[in-house]
């Protein structure tokens, strides 16, 4: 069973990407990526990694339509017809654990798209647990089993319309994995700047997006509890 | 001559708004059922309490989601009423919950019971108390009276009605529940260390033995730094299960997650003991049998359909559900590794009498008794 990875990046040179493509190519067969017009090294660290296969927008889509790029990266991904397509950020990683247990989803005939829990980390090692950031209850669609026979259609919603088709959406039985993901987009007190002036124009109401910039003591945040490997599976 | 049409009423195979299946063992038999009539030819359709929607469940196969107005003394009139009225003209109706039959029942059903749900000490007042106890039985006694037959998948339930109704016993037909030994099989012996893994693959409730297996956990590794103890399953909600993983993180001998039901056979294949210590709420848990068919000889408690799967010294140890008791059969077999291993082996032979192929050729046999035709 093939698994390849499909990420959109935007100027990720000094960020995680460096670190997410370690991670990936640990248990990846190929990592699709589609460069939003960096303008840093970008293109260069991405290059380096033998898994990776470049794709580049020369003018930047993100902001002006999310969708539009997600549906790019997914027909890039899908020309290369793998079995399964992880979707991942450049800021995303799984605990260490998932190494030796990704294979397992991948033998799966039960399910057919996995959800995952994300945890925003906000500080070292503590990520956000109070109102809408509570990654125990939140299962985010990061993984699906291809179907050539699907014909596609994209949500029109200009922000979070899904890294995937509609239809991936609508399959009754997703399996809700244990296997957790750590996502730090909101670990540098500047980029929860960046992300809070970006979203305040677009969701000005949403008190998710206000939650953003709360003060410290408003904050509730937990501690990450390590889970071990499974050795017995190590190959 | 068109396609022979089943339809099946259940309660919940999909939560009220049919946007969310939490796949445990009753819905694993739903999808088997389903595949085995369409496997034959048959039409087949589902029918469930919801908020008025309508699904695919398998490709070809829909289920519908009908508004509940009641549900009084864990029946629900309303739900049994619509399915009368709607799937009247079928060959045949499947109430997959025997309390569904009641009040009303197609003329060619079957019912199924998945094992006794009512043996634990809370029971009377979760059900309301006295009086809806009362009420329970007597409705409990006409839903099991009305189908063509009622499909049990142990004997507990079977000898538990016919104490209480003893004309009762040609109605039933023992089935007990199955699983694939292709699929689920032992690996050849070939450990890369000398570590014993015991597995506890279940739901994290009180009627599963949760305590008493954390208990047991505990005072075993204190003694013998070599056991690993590997809690595999789901909490009722998300504070039980971060909590648990809190637990497995304070020592190397804890582990704690869950997988799929196909996942779940690599770790049984790298288990050593298997704990089924349920203290009710039991039929003939496919998580047994699965082990069993990996070649773990299982500590079982001695409730509901365990009995039926587990003889006590031979392919297995049947206890009582305690940490002291636990403590004592984990210790015999982590002590003796001859007699792990040999009861094991029987284990995996048991398990080939309870093959899926088996639990598919006894059902065709009811359904052609109900139906009058083959199947």
């Amino acid at each position: 069973m093939s698994l390849y990875a499909m990420m959109p990046v935007y100027n990720e040179a000094d960020r995680y990407l460096k670190h997410v493509l370690n991670h990936l190519s640990d248990f990846v067969n190929r990592i699709v990526i589609l460069d939003d017009g960096s303008t840093d090294r970008t293109p260069k660290l991405c290059r380096s990694y033998d898994k990776v296969i470049y794709y580049r927008n020369e003018h930047r889509t993100f902001e002006r339509n999310e969708p539009a790029l997600r549906r790019q990266l997914w027909e890039h991904t899908v020309e290369l017809k793998p079995d399964w397509i992880l979707a991942i950020d450049a800021d995303e990683v799984f605990e260490e654990r998932a190494k030796v247990e990704f294979a397992t989803l991948l033998d799966e005939t039960e399910y057919s798209v996995v959800d995952f829990r994300l945890f925003d980390f906000w500080k070292s090692n503590k990520y956000r647990i109070d109102c809408g950031w509570n990654p125990w209850v939140k299962n985010h669609r990061m993984l699906v089993k291809y179907d050539p026979s699907i014909t596609s259609t994209w949500s029109e919603r200009l922000l979070h319309g899904g890294r995937f088709p509609q239809q991936y959406y609508d399959i009754p039985y997703a399996f809700q994995s244990d296997l957790r993901v750590k996502h730090f987009g909101w670990m540098d007190i500047h980029d929860r700047q960046r992300k809070y002036d970006f979203y305040i124009e677009r969701l000005p109401d949403n008190k998710h997006t206000q939650s953003i910039i709360d003060p410290d003591e408003k904050v509730q945040l937990e501690e990450w509890i390590p889970c071990k490997t499974l050795q017995f599976l190590s190959k | 001559m068109g396609k022979k049409v089943v339809s099946i009423l259940t309660t919940s195979h999909f939560d009220a708004e049919g946007k969310r299946c939490v796949y445990g063992g009753a819905e694993r038999y739903g999808i088997e059922l389903t595949k085995m009539f369409l496997e034959s030819g048959w039409e087949v359709n589902w029918w469930q309490a919801g908020l008025g929607w309508s699904k695919q469940l398998l490709p070809g196969v829909t289920i519908q989601g009908i508004p509940v107005k009641d549900s009084f003394a864990q029946t629900c009139s309303s739900l049994n009423q619509a399915f009368y009225e709607q799937a009247d003209r079928v060959d045949l109706a499947i109430y997959f919950v025997t309390f569904l039959c009641y009040p009303l029942t197609l003329p060619k059903s079957i019912a199924i019971s998945h094992g006794i749900f009512w043996d634990y000490p809370s029971w009377e007042s979760r059900i309301g108390g006295h009086l809806q106890g009362d009420e329970w039985y007597h409705r409990m006694e006409k839903a099991l009276s009305s189908p063509g037959k009622v499909v049990s998948v142990d004997t507990a339930t079977i000898n538990w009605a016919t104490w209480h109704w003893p004309a009762m016993l040609p109605r039933f037909e023992y089935i007990p529940n199955f699983v694939d030994t292709s699929y689920f099989h032992p690996l050849p012996e070939n450990k890369k260390d000398d570590k014993i893994r015991i597995v506890f693959p279940r739901r994290l409730t009180t009627v599963r033995g949760i305590g008493e297996a954390m208990e047991a956990a505990k005072i075993i590794t204190e003694k013998y730094t070599g056991v690993e103890f590997h809690f595999v399953g789901r909490g009722h909600d998300y504070q039980h299960e971060r909590q648990m993983m809190r637990w497995a993180a304070q020592s190397n001998n804890f582990f704690y997650y869950w997988r799929s039901p196909m996942g779940m056979k690599e770790i049984y294949q790298h288990m050593d003991i298997c704990l089924i210590p349920s203290k009710s709420t039991e039929g003939t848990s496919l998580s047994c049998l699965e082990a069993m068919a990996c070649g773990l000889p299982v500590i079982a408690g001695n409730i509901g359909g365990l009995p039926d799967l587990i003889i006590h010294n031979h392919n297995g140890l049947l206890i009582k559900p305690s940490a002291e008791n636990l403590v004592e059969s984990i210790k015999q077999l982590i002590e003796n590794k001859e007699e792990r291993q040999q009861l094991g082996e029987h284990a995996r032979n048991t398990a080939l009498m309870f093959d899926i192929s088996i639990w598919k050729e006894r059902w065709k046999s009811v359904i052609q008794s109900v139906i009058g035709e083959e199947v």
